[in-house]
Protein backbone atom coordinates (compact mmCIF):
# COMPACT_ATOMS: atom_id res chain seq x y z
CA UNK A 1 0.00 0.00 0.00
CA UNK A 2 2.81 2.38 1.02
CA UNK A 3 4.60 1.57 -2.20
CA UNK A 4 1.53 2.49 -4.29
CA UNK A 5 1.15 5.81 -2.43
CA UNK A 6 4.87 6.57 -2.89
CA UNK A 7 4.75 5.78 -6.63
CA UNK A 8 1.59 7.87 -7.07
CA UNK A 9 3.04 10.85 -5.19
CA UNK A 10 6.30 10.60 -7.11
CA UNK A 11 4.51 10.41 -10.48
CA UNK A 12 2.23 13.33 -9.67
CA UNK A 13 5.17 15.37 -8.40
CA UNK A 14 7.15 14.66 -11.56
CA UNK A 15 4.21 15.70 -13.71
CA UNK A 16 3.67 18.84 -11.63
CA UNK A 17 7.32 19.86 -11.94
CA UNK A 18 7.33 19.15 -15.67
CA UNK A 19 4.12 21.14 -16.23
CA UNK A 20 5.37 24.01 -14.09
CA UNK A 21 8.48 24.55 -16.20
CA UNK A 22 7.08 23.81 -19.67
CA UNK A 23 4.01 25.92 -18.95
CA UNK A 24 6.12 28.85 -17.81
CA UNK A 25 8.39 28.62 -20.88
CA UNK A 26 5.44 28.26 -23.25
CA UNK A 27 3.79 31.30 -21.69
CA UNK A 28 6.99 33.27 -22.05
CA UNK A 29 7.29 32.35 -25.73
CA UNK A 30 3.67 33.14 -26.54
CA UNK A 31 3.86 36.41 -24.63
CA UNK A 32 6.88 37.54 -26.65
CA UNK A 33 4.95 37.26 -29.94
CA UNK A 34 3.63 40.78 -30.09
CA UNK A 35 1.06 41.42 -32.75
CA UNK A 36 0.34 45.05 -33.30
CA UNK A 37 -2.86 46.14 -34.96
CA UNK A 38 -3.80 49.35 -36.67
CA UNK A 39 -7.36 50.48 -37.10
CA UNK A 40 -8.98 51.08 -40.48
CA UNK A 41 -8.17 54.77 -40.29
CA UNK A 42 -4.52 53.80 -39.97
CA UNK A 43 -4.25 55.29 -36.51
CA UNK A 44 -1.08 53.69 -35.35
CA UNK A 45 -0.69 51.89 -32.06
CA UNK A 46 3.09 51.75 -32.32
CA UNK A 47 4.55 54.98 -31.01
CA UNK A 48 6.82 57.03 -33.18
CA UNK A 49 10.50 56.64 -32.46
CA UNK A 50 11.89 59.16 -30.01
CA UNK A 51 15.49 58.57 -31.00
CA UNK A 52 17.54 61.74 -30.66
CA UNK A 53 19.86 61.73 -33.64
CA UNK A 54 23.04 63.72 -33.98
CA UNK A 55 22.88 66.69 -36.36
CA UNK A 56 25.63 67.73 -38.75
CA UNK A 57 26.66 71.26 -39.70
CA UNK A 58 24.15 71.23 -42.56
CA UNK A 59 21.24 70.49 -40.25
CA UNK A 60 20.90 66.88 -41.36
CA UNK A 61 20.29 64.21 -38.73
CA UNK A 62 22.42 61.09 -38.96
CA UNK A 63 22.58 57.71 -37.23
CA UNK A 64 21.24 54.18 -37.33
CA UNK A 65 17.74 53.40 -38.51
CA UNK A 66 17.53 50.57 -35.99
CA UNK A 67 14.05 49.77 -34.72
CA UNK A 68 12.42 52.59 -36.67
CA UNK A 69 8.93 51.66 -37.88
CA UNK A 70 7.89 54.85 -39.63
CA UNK A 71 10.11 56.11 -42.48
CA UNK A 72 9.54 59.68 -41.32
CA UNK A 73 11.31 58.77 -38.05
CA UNK A 74 14.52 57.75 -39.86
CA UNK A 75 17.50 60.11 -39.68
CA UNK A 76 18.27 62.03 -42.89
CA UNK A 77 21.47 60.02 -43.22
CA UNK A 78 21.39 56.36 -42.28
CA UNK A 79 24.57 54.51 -41.28
CA UNK A 80 25.85 51.84 -43.69
CA UNK A 81 28.94 49.84 -44.48
CA UNK A 82 29.86 50.64 -48.07
CA UNK A 83 30.93 48.34 -50.89
CA UNK A 84 34.60 48.66 -49.97
CA UNK A 85 33.92 48.28 -46.26
CA UNK A 86 33.96 51.94 -45.28
CA UNK A 87 31.48 53.11 -42.67
CA UNK A 88 29.44 56.11 -43.69
CA UNK A 89 25.94 57.27 -44.45
CA UNK A 90 23.42 57.21 -47.29
CA UNK A 91 20.29 59.32 -47.67
CA UNK A 92 17.40 57.51 -46.02
CA UNK A 93 14.90 59.09 -48.42
CA UNK A 94 16.82 57.62 -51.37
CA UNK A 95 16.97 54.22 -49.69
CA UNK A 96 13.23 54.07 -49.01
CA UNK A 97 12.47 55.71 -52.36
CA UNK A 98 9.23 57.01 -53.79
CA UNK A 99 6.28 54.64 -53.96
CA UNK A 100 4.82 53.80 -57.36
CA UNK A 101 2.04 56.16 -58.37
CA UNK A 102 -0.29 53.35 -59.45
CA UNK A 103 -0.86 49.61 -59.24
CA UNK A 104 0.16 49.30 -62.89
CA UNK A 105 3.52 50.90 -62.16
CA UNK A 106 4.05 48.50 -59.24
CA UNK A 107 3.30 45.49 -61.43
CA UNK A 108 5.79 46.78 -64.03
CA UNK A 109 8.45 46.95 -61.31
CA UNK A 110 7.65 43.37 -60.33
CA UNK A 111 7.87 42.22 -63.94
CA UNK A 112 11.19 44.00 -64.43
CA UNK A 113 12.58 42.44 -61.24
CA UNK A 114 11.66 39.00 -62.48
CA UNK A 115 12.71 39.46 -66.10
CA UNK A 116 16.34 38.74 -65.33
CA UNK A 117 17.29 42.27 -66.37
CA UNK A 118 18.17 43.77 -63.04
CA UNK A 119 20.07 47.00 -62.60
CA UNK A 120 20.97 47.46 -58.94
CA UNK A 121 20.69 50.92 -57.44
CA UNK A 122 23.97 52.46 -56.32
CA UNK A 123 24.01 55.09 -53.57
CA UNK A 124 26.77 57.48 -52.61
CA UNK A 125 28.17 56.86 -49.14
CA UNK A 126 28.97 60.10 -47.33
CA UNK A 127 30.84 61.20 -44.27
CA UNK A 128 28.51 62.42 -41.55
CA UNK A 129 28.62 65.86 -43.19
CA UNK A 130 26.37 64.51 -45.95
CA UNK A 131 28.69 66.00 -48.60
CA UNK A 132 32.00 64.16 -48.67
CA UNK A 133 31.66 60.99 -50.74
CA UNK A 134 33.78 58.14 -49.35
CA UNK A 135 32.30 55.00 -50.89
CA UNK A 136 29.30 53.52 -52.67
CA UNK A 137 26.54 51.24 -51.44
CA UNK A 138 25.05 48.88 -54.03
CA UNK A 139 21.71 47.20 -53.56
CA UNK A 140 21.57 43.41 -53.87
CA UNK A 141 19.43 41.40 -56.24
CA UNK A 142 16.32 40.15 -54.52
CA UNK A 143 14.70 36.74 -54.47
CA UNK A 144 10.91 36.84 -54.46
CA UNK A 145 8.69 33.99 -53.26
CA UNK A 146 4.95 34.11 -53.91
CA UNK B 1 7.58 9.13 7.35
CA UNK B 2 5.59 12.22 6.25
CA UNK B 3 8.79 14.24 6.03
CA UNK B 4 10.29 11.54 3.88
CA UNK B 5 7.32 11.62 1.49
CA UNK B 6 7.42 15.44 1.30
CA UNK B 7 11.16 15.40 0.66
CA UNK B 8 10.73 12.67 -1.95
CA UNK B 9 7.93 14.68 -3.60
CA UNK B 10 10.07 17.80 -3.70
CA UNK B 11 12.84 15.79 -5.33
CA UNK B 12 10.34 14.51 -7.90
CA UNK B 13 9.03 18.03 -8.59
CA UNK B 14 12.59 19.22 -9.14
CA UNK B 15 13.35 16.24 -11.37
CA UNK B 16 10.19 16.91 -13.38
CA UNK B 17 11.10 20.57 -13.70
CA UNK B 18 14.59 19.61 -14.86
CA UNK B 19 13.24 17.16 -17.45
CA UNK B 20 10.74 19.79 -18.63
CA UNK B 21 13.44 22.42 -18.95
CA UNK B 22 15.74 20.07 -20.86
CA UNK B 23 12.91 18.93 -23.18
CA UNK B 24 11.92 22.52 -23.95
CA UNK B 25 15.28 24.22 -24.12
CA UNK B 26 17.15 21.59 -26.14
CA UNK B 27 15.33 22.14 -29.44
CA UNK B 28 15.49 25.92 -28.96
CA UNK B 29 19.25 25.76 -28.38
CA UNK B 30 19.71 23.53 -31.40
CA UNK B 31 18.10 26.17 -33.60
CA UNK B 32 19.50 29.24 -31.87
CA UNK B 33 21.58 31.44 -34.10
CA UNK B 34 20.28 30.07 -37.38
CA UNK B 35 16.76 31.48 -37.82
CA UNK B 36 14.90 34.28 -36.07
CA UNK B 37 11.53 35.81 -36.76
CA UNK B 38 10.46 39.29 -35.80
CA UNK B 39 7.08 40.01 -34.27
CA UNK B 40 4.22 40.33 -36.73
CA UNK B 41 2.45 43.58 -37.38
CA UNK B 42 -1.13 43.53 -38.65
CA UNK B 43 -2.68 46.29 -40.72
CA UNK B 44 -6.07 47.02 -42.21
CA UNK B 45 -6.28 49.16 -45.30
CA UNK B 46 -8.73 49.68 -48.12
CA UNK B 47 -10.85 46.77 -46.91
CA UNK B 48 -8.04 44.25 -46.64
CA UNK B 49 -6.02 42.90 -43.73
CA UNK B 50 -2.28 42.38 -43.91
CA UNK B 51 0.34 40.77 -41.70
CA UNK B 52 4.03 41.52 -42.17
CA UNK B 53 7.12 40.20 -40.44
CA UNK B 54 10.84 39.76 -40.97
CA UNK B 55 13.05 36.68 -40.84
CA UNK B 56 16.83 36.53 -40.33
CA UNK B 57 18.82 33.44 -41.28
CA UNK B 58 22.50 32.67 -40.86
CA UNK B 59 24.29 29.47 -41.71
CA UNK B 60 26.73 27.59 -43.86
CA UNK B 61 26.04 26.19 -47.32
CA UNK B 62 28.68 24.27 -49.29
CA UNK B 63 31.21 25.36 -46.70
CA UNK B 64 30.42 29.03 -47.32
CA UNK B 65 28.88 31.24 -44.63
CA UNK B 66 25.76 33.14 -45.57
CA UNK B 67 23.36 35.64 -44.01
CA UNK B 68 19.88 36.22 -45.33
CA UNK B 69 16.93 38.50 -44.66
CA UNK B 70 13.35 37.98 -45.72
CA UNK B 71 10.54 40.47 -45.48
CA UNK B 72 7.16 38.78 -45.70
CA UNK B 73 3.64 40.11 -46.13
CA UNK B 74 0.40 38.16 -46.27
CA UNK B 75 -3.16 39.23 -47.05
CA UNK B 76 -4.87 35.87 -46.61
CA UNK B 77 -6.82 36.42 -49.83
CA UNK B 78 -5.93 36.83 -53.48
CA UNK B 79 -5.53 40.46 -54.46
CA UNK B 80 -4.92 42.34 -57.71
CA UNK B 81 -1.32 42.93 -58.73
CA UNK B 82 0.67 45.58 -56.90
CA UNK B 83 -1.39 45.66 -53.71
CA UNK B 84 1.61 44.66 -51.57
CA UNK B 85 5.28 45.50 -51.72
CA UNK B 86 8.31 44.76 -49.54
CA UNK B 87 11.97 45.72 -49.29
CA UNK B 88 14.29 43.48 -47.23
CA UNK B 89 17.39 44.74 -45.40
CA UNK B 90 20.17 43.13 -43.40
CA UNK B 91 22.00 45.06 -40.67
CA UNK B 92 25.08 44.59 -38.53
CA UNK B 93 24.16 44.40 -34.88
CA UNK B 94 25.56 47.92 -34.33
CA UNK B 95 22.76 49.23 -36.55
CA UNK B 96 24.79 49.81 -39.73
CA UNK B 97 23.05 48.72 -42.91
CA UNK B 98 24.96 45.87 -44.57
CA UNK B 99 22.73 44.57 -47.39
CA UNK B 100 19.62 46.10 -48.94
CA UNK B 101 17.36 44.75 -51.64
CA UNK B 102 15.14 46.73 -53.95
CA UNK B 103 11.37 46.98 -53.64
CA UNK B 104 9.27 44.26 -55.20
CA UNK B 105 5.50 44.22 -55.55
CA UNK B 106 2.95 41.43 -55.65
CA UNK B 107 1.81 39.94 -58.92
CA UNK B 108 -1.83 39.47 -59.92
CA UNK B 109 -3.94 37.16 -57.73
CA UNK B 110 -1.29 36.93 -55.05
CA UNK B 111 -2.21 36.43 -51.39
CA UNK B 112 1.24 37.17 -50.06
CA UNK B 113 4.91 37.39 -50.84
CA UNK B 114 8.35 37.07 -49.28
CA UNK B 115 11.35 38.90 -50.65
CA UNK B 116 14.87 38.00 -49.59
CA UNK B 117 18.42 39.25 -49.89
CA UNK B 118 21.54 37.26 -49.13
CA UNK B 119 25.23 37.83 -48.61
CA UNK B 120 27.91 35.15 -48.65
CA UNK B 121 31.66 34.94 -49.00
CA UNK B 122 32.37 37.31 -46.11
CA UNK B 123 35.02 36.94 -43.45
CA UNK B 124 34.41 36.58 -39.74
CA UNK B 125 31.11 35.81 -38.08
CA UNK B 126 29.22 39.10 -38.04
CA UNK B 127 26.26 39.49 -35.72
CA UNK B 128 23.34 40.50 -37.87
CA UNK B 129 19.66 41.30 -37.64
CA UNK B 130 17.09 42.11 -40.29
CA UNK B 131 14.31 44.58 -40.71
CA UNK B 132 12.41 45.47 -43.84
CA UNK B 133 9.79 47.85 -45.16
CA UNK B 134 6.35 47.04 -46.49
CA UNK B 135 3.94 48.96 -48.70
CA UNK B 136 0.21 48.45 -48.95
CA UNK B 137 -2.19 49.95 -51.45
CA UNK B 138 -4.51 52.53 -49.91
CA UNK B 139 -6.72 53.15 -52.92
CA UNK B 140 -4.99 56.26 -54.21
CA UNK B 141 -1.42 55.56 -53.16
CA UNK B 142 0.77 53.50 -50.86
CA UNK B 143 1.42 53.55 -47.15
CA UNK B 144 4.98 52.57 -46.19
CA UNK B 145 5.96 51.17 -42.80
CA UNK B 146 8.76 49.12 -41.28
CA UNK B 147 8.54 45.59 -39.98
CA UNK B 148 9.71 44.75 -36.49
CA UNK B 149 13.30 43.56 -36.14
CA UNK B 150 14.04 39.85 -36.53
CA UNK B 151 16.48 39.33 -33.63
CA UNK B 152 20.27 39.20 -33.92
CA UNK B 153 22.05 36.01 -35.05
CA UNK B 154 25.71 35.08 -35.29
CA UNK B 155 25.72 31.30 -35.63
CA UNK B 156 27.25 30.16 -38.93
CA UNK B 157 28.05 26.60 -37.87
CA UNK B 158 25.15 24.84 -39.64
Amino acid sequence: MKKIVRISVTTLSLLFGFSLVTGAIAYGISSSENVVYYDAGMTSIVEHSKTAYETNENGQTFGSGKDVIYPEDLPDLISVVGDSGKKGYICSSELIGDAPSSLEEAVKIHEANNSGVYTPKVYNVYESDGKTIIDTFTETHIETLE
Amino acid sequence: MECKIVFSSLKSVLCGALIGAVCFVSPISANAGSVSNGASSAMSAYGHNYTAYNTSITGKLNNSKFARAYTNINAGENLPGGYMGVKPMLYYSDGSLWVAGDWDYSSSNSSGMGVGVSRSGFSGTPSIYSQGYARIWMGTGYWTYGTFIAPTLNDYTV
